[in-house]
């Protein structure tokens, strides 16, 4: 028996923060004082809070360590560990709480959180196919075993639960017609590749609890009569890949795959598809033309792949966070417990990645119907530096953006489809008045003009001329016919484009204009960019009556264009100004404002 | 399934469950615009200029791939429907250079016409265009890929229906593009040079090089011919302007290649203007040739002719008569021959192919192939043994594709793994030689495992006694000691043969030479007769013939002991008819065979030869016996369109006209009789064959007086019962496949669906002999070569045309070089 | 019995290719199939080795 677990984060974030040293120093010290064997160390998966890594939780004794550095390691272990006492100076502590906090039940970031699909995230050794069973794993795989297939068609239908990939389609219904259609042969496919950019609500469940997805898979297969999954796993992922590998090894030993399983006249093999580097592979169809060996190209639909999927075959393509869910559902009294969550139209929980210019980022799942304004001042601690909330991004490349008017708008399918945006895959990119509009519509815009496989003209061609306006009127070429040329081309694309890549690329600048069209105005008309975003649009400009002469901007910036001597306001020369942004980061008194080119000579060609 | 009823514009119309949008609009004559649409590839909803609007669905709907449901009410040119295609084409102008003024497809471009159509005269944006470099590598064409439109449409013709797979997409975004992988040229790719992109592009992207700045579409003139090179006889358009040959494509509705050509037919015809061409009537004056004028030449001739019948007898003559010419030419050849007073005519190409007739002979009473070309595609399952249709018939390699996309077994049995072998459910790698005892198994499994057909055998065949009781001891085992194929998977090719509805069987005439030829067809007969496969549509045995008219040669009696349509020298009324129709006395002793003389040397009885269009020195060399009996020679013509190396040994030449020059008939390998209109003039003073032939017939006192071609083939008609209802006129609107007995008879698609021509299908037990000397790699190496191409005869003209260096290493690949 | 996958003694059938139905829920809650204290204590052991808190396990 252990003393004590020791459950470090391992995944992404921490990652990058160096949670590795952090474990190397830990164990480093461990050896050192010769008490290595009394504490289990996992380097799990992931507790969510990725702003305070790298966070090692102690169990049984239940505290939460975070912010953490390899130099930490020595005072953890002869404090906590040997002498019992908690290092205050490694809890949390932040603007949100009065005294640091303990555990996740004083940390205001985890309040409103309810923890479905990361249940065993960050308290599992991912690699432990025991601990999953222990924490209920298998066991609605077993209930599955003795039941009717459409009968679990039916609960999951029951249960509410809408695909979490992004169109959020009825995952019940989508079983049921694959359940329906004929056909010896049959697959269950998983999408792993989460394209959108700086997504990882999948990717931590798959390094977190890839056993999850195993059971889901499984459950699926038995209700629609496959007996064959694949796993379509982005490349950039390969810790996942390596978790999944190790699981699918382990179910095969423990007879949870394969043949006759548990007895039943029941088989499952599962394969691992490695993604190559194509957002337009999350697409359904394009996804299977790339494991059929082909070229990541959407196809038409009908027929739909319940009816003809992978290799001509009846199939079921299902999100990894909605596979995440069916083993909460699918167990006993499962489906009404996950219906009491929620709103009426979309039930159950969501992972969210929370990012930009919040205070908490990091993942977080929280209930159906929570609004955004609880999502970004309760949950995410509100936006960083004492800015104003100005938007967030919902849906990455193919969702919109949500202004501050529309802050009490509840988070759930339809709502957020109504206002323009999409649920997505639930990225949450939250914006203060420094964020550009016009800035993020071209951001995403040229991610998926990138992105676009080719092979239909109004995506291939017209998000590339999308851009090109877009850019034009970043640079200040805008005239004011561009923002009906835009919009008029964004519909167009909308409605004429052959897959959902295609179909949702133009929201981002259809939302932007919608809620921000004045700011686009001021780009076209003003020559001005009051975010300060767009370089050729604004300058910075020192107040003289607040700067008080202290020369961290002088220092600060790498062409030399502030002059100013101490004591003495400072000023920008003009010409030599990059604005790149440095001596804003320095200055103590807020003093550098962002102001509309003067004269026009200043707008360089 | 009840038809489903839609509005389309207004308009109620009943279809088939499954109809596209796209295919009911085209019933009703609503003209939608499409790009990426192609009736032989399968949808593929990428351009989005077929978009129409379909009330209550979400955004406008691709109507080439949507299909219609029961009530749904469609508008092809709706207000909505008009932007998002202009939006379109919109897009499309704005990468796309807007060079019409000297492109090649300006007048016969899509992107043109419905920027016409849309009233999109430049684009609203103007931005980045793409750069893309020509790939002008290759001698064949050009491809702008700055003009391309990514529909896709080429790639799924390489990879799908020809199945070369040169190109795909590449790249993807604003960069997209079409090419070969890694960006290598198309020439260094997969690329087979078909064509079949070039014809489909709707832009001007593919261009040919050799039409370029030689005529706008519509100062060219189509006119409809036949191919010269193999017996396939795709229906090409000879592209002509000012009586200028520059270009070919193919007839689109036809059931011989329905818009496929290959290689040969698309970019071979440039041998038309090789300065090789004979423009003169020549004769041999101490070793060298001077150029006559026609009455000298025919007046040597004549007289040549009647001095070595007087002096040897009129079996010292003898005629070898084209397989490549057309039938009235055929025709003439051989009446001439016998009005000289002897049956000495034959073709040398056919004894190539003798051994394979014989056979066919002795299963059914005629070697006359049992179904068409269009059937394979619709097969359950097709068994190809010896053959390599990729590489020598690819059109009927295009129809096995299609057969195995619908669903049709395929087996490959070859000592190589050709090309089709990509797509085939049993590839059997025999041992070279051993295709007898591999077939012979292949009966053993069906007869042991109840598969065959007994019903047919009881009615329609005799003989099946003895061959079972031969097939004993062919069991899989027994035959794996020489094939090297395991029983499973001779088993499991063999069950899948028989399990089919309709199942055909493709070989090649010089199959598996060191066998046999006619043992290795009976054994095919005889899997074909025990599985009932023959009387009915998309079964059968196909053995395409190499050349373009051996049929037709065959047809026209230029045989030693037939006349026309196989009838008897030895039947009296025949004779009797011939005689009356032609005015002269026919002998009643066959002729000698080609073989026979060309194979006796110094000792034959032929003195003087008239060679049509054969070159029998290019097949068996310079120094062979044959060249060498030819050299020797009392006197030797021949009427060629080129100096080859056996018109070179002749005493008279005459310089004839080429294909496209003349107006003929060809009979293909599956019987079809198909006209070829001429289009250009034929150089110098060369002339039509049929002309030739009856000038000399009249200076040989035969006074034929001939209008032309079409009133030889009547005369042709009136005394070849199978020819019987076939006329120009009928030949106008389309080929005829005979037996075509009288006029309105539709002409008969496949054989023996009440008898065979020799009543009962003939079991035939062969038994494999290994070959006496042990097959080194050489002789190995021999028979794959000589498999593959037999076309001896088409290499006079593939050599002097662009094509030459692309088939000769094409040649290499299949000897393994 | 290192893990749930091992036998806890001879009277467990459980492999691949010879499976229990009862395997996942005997893991935590078993033996199902006979009673012996000393293949709970097995299980425990096992359990107890990661069960971090309380709450670790749930049946």
């Amino acid at each position: 028996m252990y003393e004590k677990h020791l459950m470090i984060c391992g995944a992404t974030g921490c990652l990058s923060s160096g949670s590795y040293s952090v474990e190397e120093a830990l164990v480093e010290e461990l050896e050192k004082q010769g008490i290595k064997d009394k504490y289990r160390l996992v380097m799990g998966g992931c507790p969510g809070f990725c702003e305070v890594g790298p966070i090692i939780v102690v169990y049984p004794d239940e505290v939460f360590y975070c912010r953490l550095k390899p130099k930490d390691m020595a005072e953890l272990v002869e404090k906590h560990l040997v002498r019992g006492e908690i290092v205050e100076r490694l809890l949390y502590k932040g603007p949100d709480v009065d005294v640091p906090a303990r555990f996740y039940d004083s940390i205001p970031f985890y309040h409103k959180q309810k923890f479905n699909v990361l249940r065993n995230s960050g308290i599992i050794d991912p690699e432990s196919i025991d601990e999953y069973i222990m924490r209920g794993g298998y066991r609605a795989f077993t209930r599955a075993m003795g039941m009717d297939p459409a009968l679990i068609c039916e609960e999951v239908k029951q249960s509410g639960l809408r695909g979490r990939g992004g169109a959020g389609f009825s995952t019940g219904l989508k079983w049921e017609f694959t359940n329906k259609a004929s056909g010896p042969k049959k697959y269950v496919v998983c999408n792993a590749d989460e394209g959108d950019p700086g997504a990882f609500m999948d990717r931590s469940i798959l390094e977190g609890d890839p056993h999850a997805i195993l059971e889901g898979m499984l459950i699926c297969g038995k209700a629609i009569g496959a007996d064959e999954g694949y796993i379509y796993c982005r490349a950039e992922y390969p810790l996942a890949i390596k978790r999944l590998k190790i699981a699918i090894e382990k179910a095969e030993v423990y007879g949870l795959l394969g043949e006759n399983i548990l007895g039943y006249d029941f088989n499952f093999k599962i394969n691992i598809k490695e993604g190559a580097g194509a957002f337009v592979c999350g697409e359904e169809t394009a996804l299977l033309a790339s494991i059929e060996g082909k070229r990541g190209m959407p196809r038409p639909r009908p027929p739909f792949p319940a009816q003809s999927g992978l290799f001509g075959k009846p199939t079921t393509i299902n999100n990894v966070e909605t596979l995440a869910n069916i083993p909460l559902i699918v167990k006993e009294g499962g489906a009404a417990e996950f219906a009491k969550v929620g709103t009426e139209g979309s039930k159950g929980t969501k992972v969210f990645a929370l990012a930009g210019k919040i205070r908490n980022t990091g993942l977080c799942e929280v209930p159906m119907g929570i609004t955004i304004r609880e999502i970004i001042y309760d949950v995410g601690g509100g936006i960083k530096g004492g800015r104003e909330f100005k938007a967030v991004q919902a849906g990455g490349p193919s969702g919109g953006c949500i202004p501050a008017e529309q802050l009490d708008l509840p988070i759930d399918y339809d709502s957020l489809n109504q206002a323009g945006a999409i649920m997505g895959s639930g990225g949450l990119v939250v914006m203060d008045e420094r964020t550009c509009m016009v800035d993020l519509a071209r951001y995403f815009l040229s991610f998926t003009q990138k992105e676009s496989c080719g092979k239909c003209t109004p995506c291939r061609e017209g998000t590339k001329r999308m851009l090109e306006i877009l850019n034009r009127i970043a640079e200040g070429f805008g005239k004011p016919e561009d923002l009906d040329t835009l919009d008029s081309l964004a519909i167009s694309i909308k409605d004429s484009s052959l897959c959902g890549l295609g179909q949702t690329c133009p929201n981002p600048v259809l939302s932007t204009i919608r809620y921000f069209r004045n700011e686009y105005e001021e780009h076209i008309i003003d020559h001005y960019c009051r975010a300060g975003v767009c370089k050729e649009l604004f300058n910075f400009r020192i107040d003289e009556e607040k700067c008080t002469g202290c020369t961290a901007c002088v220092r600060a910036c790498p062409v030399d264009a502030i002059r100013g001597e101490k004591k003495e306001p400072h000023e920008i020369i003009q010409e030599l100004c990059t604005r790149c942004g440095s001596c804003v980061e320095k200055c103590r008194q807020d003093c550098i404002m962002i102001t509309q080119v003067g004269r026009k000579a200043d707008v360089s060609n | 399934m009840s038809a489903i009823n839609v509005t389309i514009d207004g308009i109620e119309i009943d279809v088939a469950p499954g109809t596209t949008i796209l295919e009911a609009a085209r019933q009703l004559d609503r003209d939608i615009p499409t790009f990426c649409y192609d009736p032989e590839l399968a949808p593929n909803g990428a351009c989005r200029i077929c978009v129409v609007e379909v009330e209550n669905a979400r955004s406008l709907v691709a109507s080439c791939v949507a299909p219609v449901a029961p009530g749904m009410i469609i508008h092809t040119e709706s207000e909505r429907v008009i932007k998002a295609r202009k939006g379109i084409l919109s897009l499309l102008v704005a990468n796309h250079p807007l060079v019409c003024i000297t492109c090649e497809r300006t007048g016969s471009c899509k992107l043109q016409d419905y920027c016409y159509r849309y009233g999109v005269a430049d684009s609203e944006f103007s931005g980045e265009v793409k750069e893309l470099p020509d790939d002008d590598t290759n001698a064949f064409f050009v491809r702008d890929m700055n003009k391309c439109i990514l529909c896709g449409i080429c790639v799924g013709k390489c990879q799908d229906v020809v199945g070369a797979g040169a190109i795909d997409f590449t790249r993807r975004g604003f960069i997209s593009n079409v090419g070969p992988p890694f960006e290598d040229s198309i020439e260094d790719s997969t690329c087979v040079f078909c064509g079949l992109c070039i014809d489909s592009c709707p832009v001007g992207a593919l261009i040919p090089k050799y039409g370029i700045g030689r005529g706008r579409p519509w100062q060219v003139e189509r006119v409809r011919a036949v191919c010269p090179y193999c017996s396939v006889g795709c229906n090409i358009y000879l592209h002509v302007k000012d009586n200028d040959l520059i270009g070919v494509s193919p007839v689109e509705n036809n059931p011989v290649n329905r818009g496929h050509l290959c290689i040969r037919g698309k970019f071979g015809w440039d041998y038309l203007k090789s300065d090789d061409r004979l423009t003169a009537p020549l004769v041999k004056s101490n070793g060298v040739f001077i150029e006559v004028s026609w009455e000298e030449a025919l007046g040597l001739i004549a007289d040549n002719f009647e001095e070595i019948r007087s002096h040897y007898g009129v079996d010292a003559l003898m005629g070898l008569c084209s397989p490549k010419t057309t039938n009235e030419e055929s025709y003439l050849f051989q009446k001439l021959i016998r009005s000289l007073g002897t049956n000495n005519v034959d073709s040398y190409t056919r004894h190539c192919h003798a051994p394979m007739v014989d056979g066919m002979m002795k299963s059914f009473g005629s070697a006359a192939m049992t179904n068409s070309i269009e059937e394979l595609s619709t097969t359950g399952a097709v068994f190809i043994v010896g053959a390599n249709p990729y590489e020598s018939h690819p059109i009927i390699s295009n129809r096995v594709r299609e057969a195995v996309a619908g669903g049709a077994k395929l087996i490959v049995a070859d000592p190589e793994p050709i090309e089709l072998v990509e797509i085939a459910h049993h590839y059997l790698p025999l041992k070279p030689g051993s295709a007898i005892a591999l077939v012979n198994a292949m009966a053993h499994i069906i007869l042991e495992e109840g598969l065959q057909d007994q019903g047919f055998i009881d009615k329609r065949t005799e003989g099946f006694d003895a061959f079972k009781a031969a097939i004993t001891k062919y069991t899989p085992q027994y035959a794996a000691e020489f094939t090297g194929i395991p029983e499973e998977e001779l088993r499991g090719a063999a069950r899948d043969y028989a399990a089919a509805e309709n199942a055909a069987i493709i070989s090649t005439a010089g199959a598996d030479k060191y066998a046999g030829n006619t043992d290795l067809v009976l054994a095919l007969a005889n899997l074909a007769l025990l599985t009932g496969n023959l009387g009915k549509e998309s079964a059968g045995l196909y053995l395409p013939y190499g050349e373009n008219n051996l049929q037709g040669v065959s047809d026209m009696g230029a045989l030693p002991a037939v006349l026309t349509g196989y009838q008897s020298l030895n039947d009296k009324v025949v004779r009797e008819k011939f005689e009356k129709a032609w005015g002269i006395t026919i002998s009643e002793k066959p002729g000698q065979t080609a073989a026979e003389v060309l194979g006796n040397g110094e000792k034959s009885t032929v003195k003087s030869m008239y060679i049509l269009d054969e070159n029998p020195v290019s097949c068996s060399g310079e120094s062979s016996e044959t060249a060498d009996f030819l050299r020797n020679l009392e006197f030797l013509v021949v009427q060629d369109i080129f100096m080859t190396e056996t018109a070179a040994l002749a005493d008279v030449v005459l310089p004839a006209a080429a294909f496209a020059e003349q107006l003929g008939t060809y009979t293909n390998t599956e019987r079809r009789v198909q006209l070829s209109q001429p289009a250009v003039d034929p150089p110098g003073e060369a002339y039509p064959g049929w002309a030739i032939i009856a000038e000399l017939a009249d200076w040989l006192g035969f006074k034929w007086n001939y209008d032309g071609p079409e009133e030889i083939f009547k005369e042709i008609a009136s005394l070849t019962p199978q020819y019987g209802g076939i006329s120009y006129e009928r030949l106008l609107e389309k080929g005829l496949q005979w037996p075509c007995p009288e006029e309105g008879h539709p002409g008969k698609k496949f054989l023996y669906d009440g008898r065979f021509s020799r009543g009962l299908g003939r079991f035939t037990a062969v038994e494999y002999e290994p070959p006496e000397e042990l097959l080194n790699e050489h002789q190995a190496v021999g028979i794959k070569k000589d498999r593959h191409t037999c076309r001896c005869q088409s290499e006079s003209m593939s050599k002097r045309s662009v094509i030459n260096k692309y088939e000769q290493a094409s040649k290499q690949n299949v000897s393994g070089n | 019995m290192e893990r749930f996958i091992d036998h806890c003694c001879e009277k467990c059938t459980h492999t691949k290719s010879t499976p229990c139905k009862d395997f996942v829920v005997c893991c935590v809650e078993g033996p199902i199939c006979h009673e012996d204290p000393s293949c709970e204590d097995k299980r425990k052991a096992i359990i107890d080795k990661v069960a971090i808190n309380g709450q670790f396990v749930i049946c």
